[in-house]
C-alpha cells in the first residue's frame, strides 16, 4: 500500500483524525538516564513552540526544512541545555502536520524538561500511541501493523492507567479527589440554581473564596511536581549582594577550592561562575555572580544584569552582606530585590552574614525577624559557618519540610493539572468580568473533566449524582 | 398527529378520550431545559408549545441573570382548557381517527415486525407501524397508606394487559413510582399568609409562530410558603404509615422528585421545604400543592397540610398519591425510538423510563415521525446530542438507560451553550420541514433570519466605532471604560455592562432589524469566545458520530480494548464512535484502537 497524500484521504480516515487545533507533544525514546532523548511535537503550533523554546546557534543560516540545527534550549532567556532540532513542514511527515524533533542530551530530566517547555508553551500531552494512531491513520504505517498499533496502544493505556492508580493510591491521589470534590460541589451549586430557579437563589461568586482555594491546591501540586524535577536535576543556587562582601570567597568555601578569584577591589566577578556542588542527596548549581551596584563599567553592568536575571530564575538565592560593617544603601536595594523575588516568585531564600571573624556590627537576631528568611552567621575566609549554611540549604529542600509533602511526578499529571488550573482561572476571570453563571459552571466542567483524565474517569453522572444527593429539589 | 400530517393514515386508540393531554400531576409547562424541549418541539412542528401559548394563565422567563443558554420559559396551564385545546386540534386533523379502548396485544409477523393491535373487547387495527406511549397507565396502581388502588393517574382505569404481551416479545420490562400531592379547595386558603408570585409583563410566547397580541391575557398569581417543624414533626411520626417506608411500593422513584416523607428523612437538617400554590386553571376551584407530593394515609395528610401557614382550615379535594407502574428499559430501542428488535414497534414517554409531560411529547414527537417514515421507506430522522436537547433525552435513554424515571436537566447537555431556548428554530426546523411539519413558507422565513444575522454579526465584527466625548460620557454613565482609539463595535457589545441594544445610537450604520435578529446578534457576539470553544468540541463530536460502528461487531474480539471497555461496548453496541465516546469505562485510547480497527477492516 503506497501512503496517499492528505488530499487523497479518503472521508472515513479525515473523521477519524482529531481536529487539527491541537499540537501534541510525546517523549519517544525509552525513558533512561544518559543517550539523546527526543521530543516529538505535531500539530499547527509545533513550529511556533519550537521556536520559542530552542534559539540556533548560528542565527544567519535560514532554518531548512528536515535539517538538523545545533543550538541551545532557553527558557526564558536562560540557556537549559543544548540540542539539535528539526523541523518538518506538513504533509510529507510521519503524522502528516507540521512537525519538530528536538534531540536533547541531558539525559531523562533533560528530556522531561523539554517537554514541560512544550506544554507550557501550549503544546497538549500526547494521549498513549497518540503519535502512532495519527501515522497509521494517515497511511505511514502499513496496514499488516495495523493489529501491532492496537496493541501498542492497548497496553500503554493499561500502563498508564495502572500507574495512575498506583500513585493514586497515596497522598496525590487523596488531594486530586478532594480537589475534584470541591469543584463538583461548587458546580453541583451553580446547577440546582439554574435547573431549579426557584427552589435556590445563589451566586456563584459567593464561591469564588472556595474557588481561589482550589486553584492555589492545584497550584502547589503543579509546584511539587517541578519541585520534584528540580531535585531530579539540581537545585539552582545563586550567590548575589553588593561588591567586596565576600561571596567568590563564600563560592569557594562551599566547593572547597579556588574556583572563582577573590581580590581586595570591588567589582571583581564579572561574568557568572558556576559549578556543582554535591550536598547529601541534593545536586545544587552553583552560581557566584557580580556584586550589584550601578557603575559606568559597561562590562561590570552587563555582568550586574545577568546576575540578576540569574537570580530571578533561581530556586535559592543566597545574599551575602558584610557583617563588619553598616548596611548601606546598596545594601538595602539588594534586600529590596531578595524580598520582592521572593513575595512575587515564591523563591526561596538565605541571608548569609560574612566576615564573622571580624568585630560584628549586624545585629543577625534583628535581621532575622525583619526579613522572615533565615540568617547565617559565616565566615568565607576562615571557613567557618559554612557547614551550618550548608545545613540551612539542605533543611529548606527537605521533603519533610515542605508544606506539601506531594510529589507529582508524573508528566502527564503536571499536564492535566496545568489545564484544570487553566479552566478555574477562566471561571474565576468569568466571575470578574460578570459574566452569568452558566459560563461559570463551563469552565469548572472543563476543570473537573481535566482532573478525570487523572483519575482515570471517563463520561459520567457525577454532577447530577452530585445534584441529587445534595440537594433537596423537586415538586 | 404527527405520522397523520405525515400522510399516514392513522389510529390513535386511549384509555379515556377525555384524558388526552390531561396534566395528572403539576399544571404547568416548561420550566429549566424542559422550556428549552418545547421549544425544540415547536421548531419540529409539534404542538405542545402552541397549545400552551392558548391556554397559559401565568407565564415567566426564569434564571435570566444565569446566561442565555439557561434561560428557562415556564407557563402555568389551565388544566381542563389546555387538555380541550390539545383535544380540539387533533380532532381537525385529517387521517386521524381517536377511538377509547384499551390495548392488549400487540400484533407481530413471522419476520417479527409489528402489524397491528389488539383491544381489550378484541377489536383488530392492522398497522405497518404501531407507536406506544402508555404513560403512567401500564399495569398501574396507586397507593395511599395502606390502601392500594389498581387504578391510573386521577383514579383513572390502568392498562392491565399490554405488559404480558410485550414480555412475550422479550421485552424487558422496568418497574418505576413517581407521585402527586393533594388538591386543596381554593376558597380554603388564607393567602394573606403567602408571598404571592405574578407573571411576566410582557409574556415572552413558547412558539415561535405566536404573535405578541395573541398572549394578552390576565394573568394568575400563584403563592409560595414553607413546611415547618410541626409538618415535619407529623410525617416523622407517621413513618410508619408510609407504603413506602413500609415497603410496599416496588417501584423505583426518582431522586428529583421526592416526596414530602422523603425529603424529610434524606434532608433530615432542614429546618423548612419550600411549597409553591398553583391554581389548577383559571375557573378550578383547586390548587396543586408543589414540593408536597405524598402518599400518606389520609389522615395523615390532611393534618399535614393543615400546619402551612395559611392552611389551617384548608380542605383536600383530592388526596396526594405514589403511583406505580410498568415500563420498558429504554437501550432496546435506537435512537428513531423503535424497538431494535421488534421492526416496526415504537415507543415514547414514560414507558421509556422518563418522566415529565415535555420529555413525553418530544419523544411522541420523535416516534410518531419515525413511525411514518418506516411506513413511507424513508430513513428515519434522528437528532443528535449536539443538536438538540431532544437528542441529549433520547442519546441518555437508549445508550446509558435509566434507572430511575429520567427527567431533562440542562446539566445533562453538554453543548448547552449552543442548545439554547432562542435559537431552537435555527437548530432544528430543517427537520421539520424534511419530515413535512413545516411548510416551504415558514422555513423560508427561517432562511431569510438566518441569512440576517450571519450578515450582522459579520459587520458587527468588523465595523469601527471612533472615539469621541458622545460615546465616552455613555460609556461613563455605565461604568465602562473610555475609548481612546477607534474600537470594533463588537468589542464593545462584548462588555459585560453593554449591548448591542444600548449601543445602537453609536452606530450610525445600523439598519431597522426585527427584534428576534437583533437578539441573535447580540447573544453570538457577546459569548463568541464561549461559543466558539463549544463549537470546536461540536466539530469533533460530529467527526466521530459520523463514523458509523456496524452493529454485528465482536469487541471482544479486538486486541488493544480494555476488558472493561469490551464489556460495554458490547452491551451497548454504539451506533458510531461519537456514542462510544460517551459511554463510562470507553476511553480515549480505546476510542483510538476503534478508529485503527475499523480502518483495518475497511481496507
Ligand atoms: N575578614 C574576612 N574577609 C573576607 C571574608 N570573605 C571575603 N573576605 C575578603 O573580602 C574581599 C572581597 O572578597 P570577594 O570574595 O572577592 O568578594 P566579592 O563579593 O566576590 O566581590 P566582587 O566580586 O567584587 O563583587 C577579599 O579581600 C576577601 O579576602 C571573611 O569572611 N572575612
Ligand atoms: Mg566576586
Amino acid at each position: 500500500m503506497s501512503p496517499p497524500t492528505a488530499k487523497a484521504m479518503n472521508h472515513l480516515e479525515m473523521s477519524l483524525l482529531p481536529l487539527n487545533s491541537d499540537t501534541i507533544a510525546a517523549i519517544s525514546t525509552p525513558p533512561g538516564r544518559g543517550g539523546i532523548g527526543i521530543v516529538r511535537l505535531s500539530g499547527p503550533d509545533a513550529f511556533r513552540i519550537a521556536r520559542e523554546i530552542f534559539k540556533p546557534k548560528n542565527r544567519a543560516s535560514s532554518a531548512k526544512p528536515f535539517k538538523l540545527r545545533y543550538g541551545h534550549i532557553v527558557d526564558d532567556g536562560n540557556i537549559l541545555d543544548e540540542a539539535l532540532v528539526s523541523l518538518m513542514p506538513a504533509p510529507k511527515t510521519y503524522t502528516t502536520q507540521n512537525m519538530a524533533e528536538i534531540n536533547c542530551h541531558g539525559g531523562n530530566a533533560c528530556v522531561r524538561r523539554v517537554l514541560e517547555l512544550a506544554i507550557r508553551r501550549g503544546a497538549r500531552l500526547a494521549l498513549p500511541g497518540e503519535f502512532t494512531k495519527l501515522a497509521f491513520l494517515c497511511g505511514r504505517i502499513d496496514l499488516s501493523q495495523a493489529e501491532a498499533v492496537m496493541s501498542v496502544i492497548g497496553a500503554e493505556n493499561d500502563f498508564a492507567l495502572k500507574s495512575a492508580a498506583d500513585q493514586l493510591s497515596g497522598t496525590l491521589g487523596n488531594k486530586i479527589r478532594s480537589v475534584k470534590e470541591e469543584i463538583l460541589s461548587v458546580q453541583a451549586a451553580i446547577e440546582v440554581a439554574i435547573d431549579y430557579p426557584e427552589e435556590f437563589d445563589f451566586a456563584a461568586r459567593s464561591l469564588k473564596p472556595k474557588l481561589i482555594g482550589v486553584s492555589g491546591a492545584i497550584d502547589k501540586m503543579i509546584q511539587s511536581g517541578v519541585f520534584s524535577n528540580m531535585l531530579a536535576e539540581g537545585i539552582n543556587m545563586v550567590i548575589i549582594g553588593k561588591p567586596n562582601v565576600g561571596k567568590s570567597s563564600l563560592l569557594n568555601a562551599m566547593l572547597g577550592r579556588d574556583r572563582a578569584i577573590v581580590a581586595e577591589q570591588s567589582g571583581t566577578t564579572r561574568d557568572i561562575v558556576s559549578d556543582r556542588l554535591p550536598l547529601g542527596d541534593l545536586l545544587i548549581n552553583i552560581m557566584d555572580t557580580a556584586g550589584i551596584r550601578e557603575t559606568c563599567d559597561a562590562i561590570e553592568s552587563m555582568g550586574v544584569e545577568r546576575g540578576l536575571l540569574a537570580a530571578g530564575d533561581a530556586h535559592l538565592i543566597i545574599w551575602v552582606i558584610d557583617g563588619s560593617s553598616q548596611m548601606d544603601d546598596e545594601d538595602e536595594r539588594v534586600m529590596e530585590f531578595v524580598k520582592k523575588v521572593i513575595v512575587d516568585n515564591g523563591k526561596l531564600a538565605i541571608c548569609a552574614v560574612n566576615k564573622k571573624d571580624l568585630p560584628t556590627v549586624v545585629n543577625t537576631r534583628h535581621l532575622r525577624s525583619r526579613l522572615g528568611m533565615p540568617c547565617v552567621r559565616v565566615s568565607a575566609l576562615a571557613n567557618e559557618g559554612v557547614d551550618e549554611l550548608k545545613e540551612e540549604i539542605t533543611r529548606l529542600f527537605s521533603v519533610d519540610n515542605r508544606d506539601d509533602d506531594t510529589l507529582v511526578t508524573n508528566m502527564r499529571h503536571i499536564d492535566v493539572l496545568t489545564r484544570a488550573k487553566q479552566a478555574l482561572q477562566s471561571a474565576l476571570q468569568a466571575i470578574d468580568n460578570g459574566l452569568p453563571d452558566d459560563f461559570v459552571s463551563l469552565d469548572l466542567g472543563e476543570a473537573y473533566h481535566c482532573l478525570g483524565e487523572i483519575t482515570g474517569d471517563t463520561a459520567g453522572d457525577d454532577l447530577i449524582y452530585r445534584i441529587f444527593s445534595t440537594f433537596c429539589v423537586g415538586k | 398527529m404527527a405520522a397523520a400530517r405525515m400522510g399516514c393514515s392513522v389510529i390513535m386508540f386511549a384509555m379515556h378520550l377525555d384524558s388526552i393531554a390531561l396534566m395528572p400531576c403539576n399544571p404547568n409547562i416548561g420550566g429549566s431545559s424542559k422550556g428549552h424541549l418545547v421549544r425544540e418541539i415547536d421548531a419540529l412542528g409539534g404542538e405542545m408549545a402552541k397549545n400552551i401559548d392558548k391556554t397559559f394563565i401565568q407565564s415567566r422567563m426564569l434564571n435570566k441573570s444565569k446566561g442565555p443558554a439557561v434561560y428557562s420559559l415556564r407557563a402555568q396551564a389551565d388544566k381542563r382548557r389546555y387538555s380541550a385545546e390539545m383535544l380540539n386540534t387533533l380532532r381537525r386533523v385529517d387521517n386521524l381517527h381517536i377511538r377509547q379502548a384499551e390495548i392488549v396485544d400487540i400484533i407481530v409477523n413471522e419476520s417479527k415486525r409489528a402489524a397491528g393491535v389488539v383491544t381489550s373487547t378484541s377489536g383488530v387495527a392492522r398497522a405497518r407501524a404501531v407507536v406506544l406511549c402508555t404513560g403512567t397507565y401500564l399495569k398501574a396502581r396507586c397507593l395511599c397508606g395502606d390502601t392500594i388502588d389498581k387504578t391510573g393517574p386521577n383514579g383513572l382505569k390502568s392498562a392491565m394487559g399490554l405488559s404480558e404481551s410485550l414480555d412475550r416479545l422479550g421485552i424487558r420490562i422496568k418497574r418505576f413510582k413517581t407521585g402527586t400531592p393533594a388538591r386543596i379547595d381554593r376558597r380554603s386558603i388564607d393567602y394573606t399568609q403567602l408571598e404571592i408570585q405574578h407573571g411576566d409583563v410582557p409574556v415572552i410566547p413558547f412558539s415561535f409562530d405566536t404573535r405578541q397580541e395573541d398572549l394578552r391575557r390576565e394573568q394568575i398569581p400563584c403563592y409560595v410558603t414553607y413546611t415547618n417543624e410541626s409538618t415535619h414533626a407529623i410525617l416523622r411520626e407517621n413513618l410508619h404509615h408510609s407504603p413506602m417506608y413500609s415497603g410496599v411500593i416496588e417501584g423505583v422513584g426518582a431522586r428529583y422528585c421526592p416526596s414530602i416523607e422523603d425529603k424529610i428523612v434524606r434532608f433530615a437538617d432542614r429546618e423548612r421545604h419550600q411549597v409553591f400554590v398553583e391554581p389548577e386553571g383559571e375557573d378550578s376551584g383547586e390548587m396543586y400543592i408543589s414540593g408536597m407530593s405524598t402518599s400518606m394515609p389520609e389522615d395523615v395528610q390532611e393534618a399535614m397540610y393543615r400546619t402551612l401557614p395559611g392552611f389551617e382550615k384548608a380542605r383536600v379535594t383530592r388526596l396526594g398519591y405514589a403511583i406505580e407502574y410498568d415500563c420498558v428499559d429504554g437501550m432496546q430501542l435506537d435512537c428513531s425510538l423503535m424497538f431494535k428488535h421488534v421492526s416496526g414497534l415504537f415507543s415514547a414517554g414514560q414507558i421509556n423510563g422518563s418522566s415529565g409531560y415535555e420529555e413525553a411529547a418530544a419523544q411522541g414527537l420523535i416516534a410518531g415521525i419515525n413511525a411514518a417514515r418506516l411506513c413511507q421507506n424513508k430513513p428515519p430522522i434522528t437528532i443528535s446530542r449536539s443538536e438538540g436537547y431532544i437528542g441529549v433525552l433520547i442519546d441518555d435513554l437508549v445508550t446509558k438507560g435509566t434507572n430511575e424515571p429520567y427527567r431533562m436537566l440542562t446539566s445533562r447537555a453538554e453543548y448547552r451553550l449552543l442548545l439554547r431556548q432562542d435559537n431552537a428554530d435555527q437548530r432544528l426546523m430543517k427537520k421539520g420541514y424534511e419530515a413535512g411539519l413545516i411548510s416551504r413558507k415558514r422555513y423560508e422565513q427561517l432562511i431569510t433570519k438566518i441569512e440576517a444575522i450571519e450578515k450582522e454579526i459579520d459587520r458587527v465584527e468588523t465595523h469601527v466605532i471612533p472615539p469621541g466625548d458622545k460615546i465616552n460620557r455613555f460609556l461613563e454613565e455605565h461604568s465602562s471604560s473610555r475609548v481612546i482609539t477607534g474600537v470594533l463595535l463588537a468589542e464593545l457589545i462584548r462588555r459585560p455592562e453593554l449591548s448591542y441594544d444600548m449601543l445602537a445610537p453609536f452606530d450610525t450604520k445600523r439598519s431597522a432589524l426585527p427584534a428576534e435578529v437583533a437578539e441573535q446578534v447580540n447573544i453570538c457576539v457577546k459569548y463568541r469566545g464561549y461559543i466558539l470553544r463549544q463549537s470546536l468540541q461540536v466539530e469533533q463530536f460530529k467527526r466521530s458520530e459520523n463514523t458509523l460502528l456496524p452493529i454485528d461487531i465482536d469487541y471482544f474480539s479486538i486486541n488493544g480494548l480494555r476488558i472493561e471497555a469490551r464489556q460495554k461496548l458490547n452491551t451497548i453496541k454504539p451506533l458510531n464512535l461519537g456514542m462510544a465516546s460517551k459511554i463510562a469505562g470507553v476511553s480515549p485510547a480505546d476510542l483510538s484502537v476503534l478508529a485503527i480497527w475499523l480502518k483495518a477492516r475497511r481496507a
